[in-house]
């Protein structure tokens, strides 16, 4: 893979999902879709392994510095980890799947972020309810579980329209990726 | 790999106060994805721009309008905080005159937010003497529980309808005067209400149990306060709540539940609270207790 384009692909999706937060807030109620899980979702289902998890782990790891999380006392915090083992364990499950997909399909993509999304978010509201339960020290984080786990949820199937339209890109900026991998395909001849 | 996920595993489960270093990584990645996501704002705000009130108006006469808008918020705000140094004045006076014989410090704070498990957050700030066990009131005299954990800046209370709260002793007031009093242990329901039992009277014996029939009369509505050893002197008698239904109780046939509902339907949502402080803790946040600010 080639890394340079991913950093550059990576920094225009990072852009978008800042500029277009306050325009694709459902209701200002936190549901808004990602783009930089459809990003991740791509680059999975193509690259080797190794660097598929590393490219889902820089990902994580640029959202947590990038997602502020409030706290009781009136400040926020910035925790490195929720997003970046959400995005880890999402990418483990792509590449467990991938096999089994038809990539070149947009659909595809559609329903492995949603997949994907979701996945990242339970991570992500379980380690952040885990350690608001106290155990993990003072200063928690103004937090409830359930309603992150409701408005998360939404914003994962929300997730699918963006993925549909960067899927257009995506699919076109394929080759300069370059994605060399022989994942063994269930449906159709080894992709090299 | 593993390593990684285990370095993850562990930033993401350490104390804030241990992840300051990591402010300065997320001002670096603000740095980099600036330099695009700020054109990209640009164009969008461009191309979607956002809603203006009247967008037909000049600017001469939107500028008189923000003039008048200020004018006028400036007059609601002085209005407003006349009005509420009205309230606190009264408050004061009304909680220091539940217990005129001692020496209690009475300081305000605006409450932040609530937390799962009916729990405030106060903005406390640094005010001498205030510490864990802390009895904090609302309206001057419904009690709203105790400060759980105090910190430098805010303070963590345990709301008394709180599930985790521990059982209250407390006293039923079955006539104005106070002449006739039932005792009885109550325990938070987890609903913003408590439950208690106290016992039926002697002179109703009869096999089959009957609220209307019940044997204090009228026990819907009556106040219930607080009086517990376990509570500090100048705590006793504060209000609790008000009776709200009184249910029948199978396992014991001669005794009665009696649901009490704080005075103020949801405690979490107070907007300030009053700590009762022991007036010998400090003597020199007076100018701060009545100013609300931290």
């Amino acid at each position: 893979m080639n890394w340079f384009v991913f950093a550059i692909v990576a920094w225009i999706a990072f852009g978008l999902e800042l500029a277009f937060l306050p325009i694709l807030d459902a209701g200002s109620g936190g549901v808004h879709p990602s783009m930089i899980i459809p990003l991740m979702s791509f680059v999975v289902l193509y690259a080797p392994h190794k660097q598929a998890l590393w490219a889902a782990i820089v990902l994580g790891i640029m959202m947590d510095l990038l997602s502020p999380l409030p706290m009781a006392s009136g400040g926020s915090a910035i925790l490195v980890g929720p997003h970046a083992l959400g995005y880890l364990l999402s990418a483990h499950f792509i590449l467990a799947i991938r096999g089994a997909l038809i990539r070149r399909n947009p659909l595809t993509l559609v329903i492995i972020s949603i997949a994907a999304s979701l996945i990242a978010q339970i991570v992500l509201i379980a380690l952040l309810s885990l350690r608001n339960t106290g155990i993990a020290g003072v200063s928690p984080l103004v937090w409830d579980g359930s309603e992150e786990l409701f408005a998360r949820s939404f914003s994962s199937v929300y997730t699918g329209l963006s993925a549909l339209i960067l899927s257009v890109g995506f699919f076109a900026l394929a080759p300069a990726f370059g994605f060399h991998s022989s994942v063994p395909t269930r449906f159709a001849r080894t992709i090299k | 790999m593993p390593i990684t996920i285990v370095v993850l595993f562990v930033l993401a489960l350490s104390p804030i106060q241990w992840l300051g270093w990591t402010g300065w990584f997320s001002a670096q990645a603000r740095v980099i994805i600036s330099p695009i996501a700020h054109p990209m704002t640009i164009a969008i705000d461009t191309v979607i721009p956002p809603p203006i009130a009247d967008p037909q108006a000049t600017d001469r006469e939107r500028t008189i309008r923000n003039e008048l808008e200020r004018v006028r918020t400036s007059l609601l705000v002085t209005q407003a905080e006349n009005d509420r140094l009205n309230i606190l004045i009264d408050q004061f006076t009304r909680g220091a005159q539940i217990t005129p014989n001692l020496n209690v410090r009475q300081v305000h704070r605006p409450r932040i937010s609530s937390l799962s498990g009916d729990m405030l957050v106060v903005r406390t700030g640094d005010i001498p003497g205030l510490a864990q066990g802390t009895v904090v009131v609302a309206d001057a005299v419904q009690l709203l529980g105790k400060v759980s954990r105090v910190d430098k800046r805010t303070s963590i209370v345990q709301l008394i309808t709180a599930k985790s709260a521990q059982r209250i002793l407390a006293t039923v007031l079955l006539d104005d005067e106070g002449a006739r009093q039932v005792p009885c242990l109550l325990a938070p329901v987890g609903d913003g209400t408590l439950i208690g039992e106290i016992p039926r009277a002697i002179d109703d014996q009869s096999d089959e149990f009957s609220i209307e029939s019940q044997p204090y009369g009228g026990l819907v509505g009556r106040p219930v306060r607080l009086l517990d050893n376990q509570w500090p002197a100048h705590a006793q008698m504060l209000m609790i709540g008000t009776i709200e239904r009184v249910e029948r109780n199978d396992a014991q046939p001669l005794r009665q539940k009696i649901i009490v509902r704080p005075t103020i339907p949801d405690l979490r949502r107070v907007p300030e609270v009053i700590f009762r402080l022991p007036a010998d803790s400090s003597s020199s946040d007076q100018a701060t207790s009545t100013r609300g600010n931290p």
